[in-house]
């Protein structure tokens, strides 16, 4: 066997692994599986089909790209940031380190199984917004939006990760809530950027989650209007900055 | 080349507190090293940088020519770390073959389960596994790769002496094969059991670096073991001996001339009955030894 169908081998099994002990987590699979679709339920269809007349489709259109955002960077923020903290607390990282496997498959792993996840929670709301909602998209926005989310993963899994290798198993879980709802409302995922008092909008352009629903809602010309290049370019920064903590603070764990 | 690892001259300080002062030993082709030491002596670090977690700041360590933690190093040795903890929610089954996937040329799995005694619970989720029975998949899982060596640190710890006597069994196995094994541990009795040679740390130095007997011979002590009717007191007037243990009616005694011992206990018509002359036990010895060595109780 090459090294490369071996390691492509180890990659399968690892991430088939990942998914399986996921999948078995109902605490974790329930919480983020259906708040982010009952949140979307709630006030982007009911309540937006209350208040709004004509352009409750619009409202619903919305508030999918944010809260499919919403949606995706928990899986990711979660899986890496609480299950990494349990799982370098109590010895696994350092099995892993140990064993002849090259480490990068274990985060490669947990990212592909953040995006799995993240494919059916958007896949679960696109069916939600199209069959309640009234939300008609092309097809290729469809795909675009579900790439763009499922891409748009990687910066919160690097960010997960420098939360895991930094916290402490027990606590790990509340800090990722103590940054990620935060995040979440002052980004603009759950009221449109725009109703916030101008102070927000302005700390919004710090929060990599605001870049990333400006970019899905981009895709139905929602946005705010800023270029696509300056979110696309905040989204790489963060990206590289939480993977150079990261890697910095892997090494001292060693 | 007999070496299967070599620790040569390795020191090692954290925040310039000196945790590791000039280690060295050597394990050789086929046998079995405890490292022994209380906590704080400095074992966790020295198996870390055995496993290339942790860098000396001089000396070097070799496995089988190999830096510690490269490619080469990682396949040729298989790692049961203390207290490290499987997920829950997979199979035993599950587990075993997601780690030898990660072997070039992993033993096949029916093997090491016979070797590691799991197969009456492989389809079972690691959460719902006894001490003993974790503690055994923690050992397949090291044996997957076929190792040469293996670092197996404190498996015993918090077992009860059922799951203690199988898993000394499977360890003695592994020997009858012609693995080397490095071993930490807290139980003297179990460096006793397996060991061929005993490295003893303490506070960060090598105080002991002996073969398991050769400690047992350098320590000419005996111990003397009676029953007798007398107090302690009354046993203690007799035979002039301040060091005599008693639990029950049994007593024993350590000492250079257990001939004497005896001839006095005849001498004083102390009545006994039930005499045993042993050589003392590991721990004692280590004991013994570690106090000339250093001068101070350990």
């Amino acid at each position: 066997m090459s090294q490369l169908t071996h390691r492509m081998k180890i990659v399968y099994l690892e991430t088939k692994t990942e998914n399986l002990k996921t999948w078995r987590t109902l605490g974790f699979v329930l919480p983020s599986l259906s708040f982010p679709l009952m949140f979307y339920l709630f006030f982007g269809v009911i309540f937006a089909g209350m208040n709004g007349e004509n352009d409750a489709e619009k409202v619903s259109g919305y508030l999918l790209a944010t809260y499919a955002v919403f949606g995706v960077i928990g899986p990711a923020l979660f899986s890496f940031g609480a299950d990494m903290a349990t799982e370098k607390d109590k010895g696994l990282l350092t099995l892993k380190q140990v064993s002849p496997m090259p480490v990068i498959i274990y985060f490669i792993a947990k990212a592909l199984t953040a995006m799995g996840f993240a494919s059916i929670i958007t896949l679960a709301m696109f069916l939600i917004a199209a069959l309640l909602g009234g939300v008609s998209l092309s097809a290729g926005q469809w795909i675009g939006t579900w790439l763009v989310l499922i891409v748009g993963t990687i910066p919160f899994c690097a960010m997960g990760i420098c939360l895991g290798l930094k916290a402490k198993a027990q606590a790990a879980g509340a800090l990722v809530n103590v940054i990620y709802l935060p995040m979440a409302f002052l980004s603009g995922l759950w009221l449109p950027i725009q109703m916030m008092p101008a102070v927000i909008q302005d700390f919004a352009g710090f929060m990599p989650a605001y870049h990333l629903s400006q970019l899905v809602l981009k895709i139905q010309a929602f946005d705010v209007g800023q270029s696509l290049w300056l979110h696309v370019m905040a989204l790489l920064c963060f990206t590289l900055l939480f993977t150079a903590l990261a890697l910095k603070w892997f090494n001292c764990n060693d | 080349m007999s070496e299967i690892i070599s620790v040569v001259g390795v020191s090692k300080k954290f925040d310039k507190v000196a945790v590791l002062k000039n280690i060295s030993f050597q394990l050789r082709k086929g046998e079995l090293l405890a490292l022994l030491g209380e906590n704080g002596a400095g074992k966790t670090t020295l198996i870390s940088m055995i496993l290339g977690l942790l860098k000396p700041d001089q000396g070097s360590i070799t496995i089988l020519e190999h830096r510690p933690g490269s490619f080469q190093a990682k396949h040729r040795i298989g790692v049961m770390l203390q207290s490290a903890s499987l997920p829950d929610k997979l199979t035993v089954i599950e587990q075993l073959r997601l780690f030898s996937a990660y072997y070039t040329h992993p033993l096949e799995l029916e093997e090491v389960i016979a070797s590691a005694k799991i197969g009456t619970f492989l389809e079972q989720p690691i959460g719902v596994l006894s001490g003993g029975q974790k503690q055994r998949l923690l050992f397949a899982l090291a044996l997957l790769g076929n190792p040469d060596a293996l670092i197996l640190d404190e498996p015993t710890v918090g077992l009860d002496a059922e799951s203690r006597r199988v898993f000394w069994q499977c360890i003695n196995d592994l020997k009858s094969q012609g693995k080397s094994i490095i071993l930490t541990t807290h139980y003297l009795d179990e460096a006793e059991a397996l060991a061929d040679q005993v490295v003893l740390l303490h506070r960060g130095s090598v105080v002991l670096n002996d073969t398991t007997s050769s400690i047992k011979a350098q320590i000419k002590y005996r111990e003397v073991q009676f029953v007798s009717e007398h107090t302690l007191d009354a046993l203690i007037t007799a035979i002039g001996e301040q060091s005599i243990q008693q639990q029950g009616k049994t007593f024993s005694v350590q000492t250079l001339v257990p001939e004497t011992l005896i001839t006095n206990l005849v001498k004083h018509k102390v009545p006994f009955n039930d005499l045993v002359v042993k050589p003392i036990s590991l721990e004692d010895a280590v004991d013994r030894v570690s106090k000339l060595t250093l001068g101070v109780a350990v």
